[in-house]
């Protein structure tokens, strides 16, 4: 109990030290108290410490949006009255709050998406084919000049028809690759943009800007060549073409890949929540095929590989490691 | 028994009701079946799932905190990103990154300053974000400087409680 008491203590304690030290109206003589205060014992450094933590918070937003933003919104406890009155007000709020310019908004305004697990394949007008890995999202703009994808999210295949005057790109928010050739996939999740080309060759280049350079930087592509991030001084590297468009054929292929990692990749495909036991997978390894068009075939691999045990629900699995003393 | 076979016991148990449950009130069998899930998978980790008096008073419980905090990341990140959109220049362009962080600080800021009323909120946002001196916010609201220092430190107070959890 005292050492909660004395927590709390040195916690308002800090909570008026860095009150007086944004006013604005602190002196030199403030700033030495402050020091003493700070260097007399651990439980005041930690407070201060908490103190910090929950001011830096607001680094990270624009002041005048954050501002409007957090006066605007509803309290949970208004959310939760309205809820309580009926659930159905669940479903009117995500549409009606919904999701503009948000990543999770660029892929609801696409023109083709693909949902978890599912690959779709889209023949344009020129008779090039696209196929659309699982969560994908993107948009054809076909114009005079050119002939652009813009990829909002996912991984695509593409199969060009050659077009003399126009050119055929696919772009996302990285840069572009632009096919000089056939045969090529374009990756984009989370923060980076990779390419693997199977076919023929494909220029890629950074966005001017993007990368807080005035000029933008491209390399040439052979087959069995991609580049791992489109980015500034981005280097090719030789690319196993199993590893990375396996998946159009319905499977993926690891070599020596952490289980762990495998399974964060298999999530992508599958609308099932798959859960593992981190402590005791981590040191299992997959080398092999595992294919992805039927969660059973896919578990059914992996029990196959690995001495691991798979429990599954609906819409759920959780993978563990076999215990010694279960009985196999 | 370990956690793992009472998680497996409570979900083969409960897992069809609850969903049942959802798909009644919210109409949707998409949602539920998403809520549902969520739900349960909160519950990995909890201890003594086999001694909940009302286990069924507890699974809606959870799962309509769940919804709550769903439409408040909602309402958070749509607004934020309508008045960004107004607020910068049209060259302007969030790097996702930057975005996905700043998101983040929101809904944390946003559910630590619930506990505090209404004026302290303004009072301190004015002060952290818009950088009004003490005096001004004081003459604003008609109270004195005193008064404002005392505001900013209850907040203060209060928020970095939370985080100590």
């Amino acid at each position: 109990m005292q050492a909660s008491q004395s927590n709390s203590i040195a916690l308002e304690q800090a909570a008026h030290w860095k009150t007086l030290l944004t006013s604005g109206e602190a002196n030199a003589s403030d700033q030495a108290a402050f020091q003493a205060w700070l260097d007399e014992s651990y439980e005041h450094k930690k407070a201060y410490q908490s103190v910090e933590q929950f001011w830096r918070k607001f680094d990270h937003l624009d002041s005048v949006s954050a501002k409007k933003t957090l006066l605007k919104t509803q309290s949970t406890q208004k959310i939760a009255t309205g809820l309580k009155a009926s659930l159905t007000i669940f479903l009117v709020a995500l549409t009606s709050w919904g999701i503009l310019q948000s990543s999770i908004g660029e892929y609801y305004l696409a023109e083709y998406r693909t949902v978890a697990g599912e690959t779709k394949e889209v023949i344009l007008d020129d008779g090039s084919r696209i196929t659309l890995n699982t969560g994908t999202a993107v948009d054809i703009h076909y114009q005079d000049n050119q002939r652009l994808i813009k990829l909002r999210q996912g991984e695509i295949y593409v199969q060009v028809a050659k077009q003399k005057n126009r050119p055929f790109i696919v772009e996302t928010t990285h840069g572009t690759a632009q096919a000089l050739g056939t045969q090529y996939t374009v990756k984009k999740l989370g923060n980076s943009t990779s390419v693997g080309v199977i076919e023929s060759n494909v220029k890629v280049c950074t966005h001017q800007g993007y990368f807080d350079q005035n000029i933008v930087d491209c390399i040439n592509l052979n087959a069995g060549m991609g580049v791992h991030e489109i980015k500034w001084g981005m280097k090719p590297i030789a690319i196993n073409i199993d590893s990375v468009a396996g998946w159009k054929s319905g499977y993926l292929s690891f070599e020596s890949e952490p289980l762990i990692n495998v399974l964060n990749e298999l999530k992508r495909y599958t609308p099932e929540k798959i859960y593992y036991d981190a402590d005791t997978v981590n040191d299992l390894w997959v080398s092999g095929v595992i294919p992805i068009t039927d969660m059973d075939k896919t578990y059914a691999m992996l029990n196959k590989l690995l001495p691991i045990t798979i429990k599954r629900y609906p819409y759920l699995a959780i993978v563990s490691k076999k215990d010694h003393k279960e009985s196999p | 028994m370990s956690n793992a076979n009472t998680f497996e016991i409570f979900y083969s148990t409960h897992q069809h009701w609850l969903y049942a449950y959802l798909v009644r009130k919210l109409r949707c069998t998409h949602q539920a079946a998403d809520i549902t899930q969520d739900t349960f998978e909160k519950l990995l980790t909890k201890d003594n799932l086999a001694e909940l008096h009302q286990p069924r008073a507890f699974l809606t419980t959870t799962a309509t905190h769940l919804m709550i905090n769903i439409i408040r990341r909602r309402q958070l990140e749509s607004t934020y990103l309508q008045y960004l959109q107004l607020t910068k220049e049209e060259q302007y362009v969030e790097s996702p990154e930057q975005l996905a962080i700043a998101l983040e600080s929101l809904v944390a800021i946003a559910n630590l300053l619930d506990s505090v009323s209404p004026k302290a909120r303004e009072i301190f946002l004015m002060s952290r974000l818009d950088n009004t001196p003490h005096a001004e916010i004081a003459q604003h609201f008609g109270i004195s400087v005193v008064r404002v220092r005392q505001y900013l430190t209850q907040v203060l107070i209060k928020c970095c409680s939370f985080q100590q959890l």
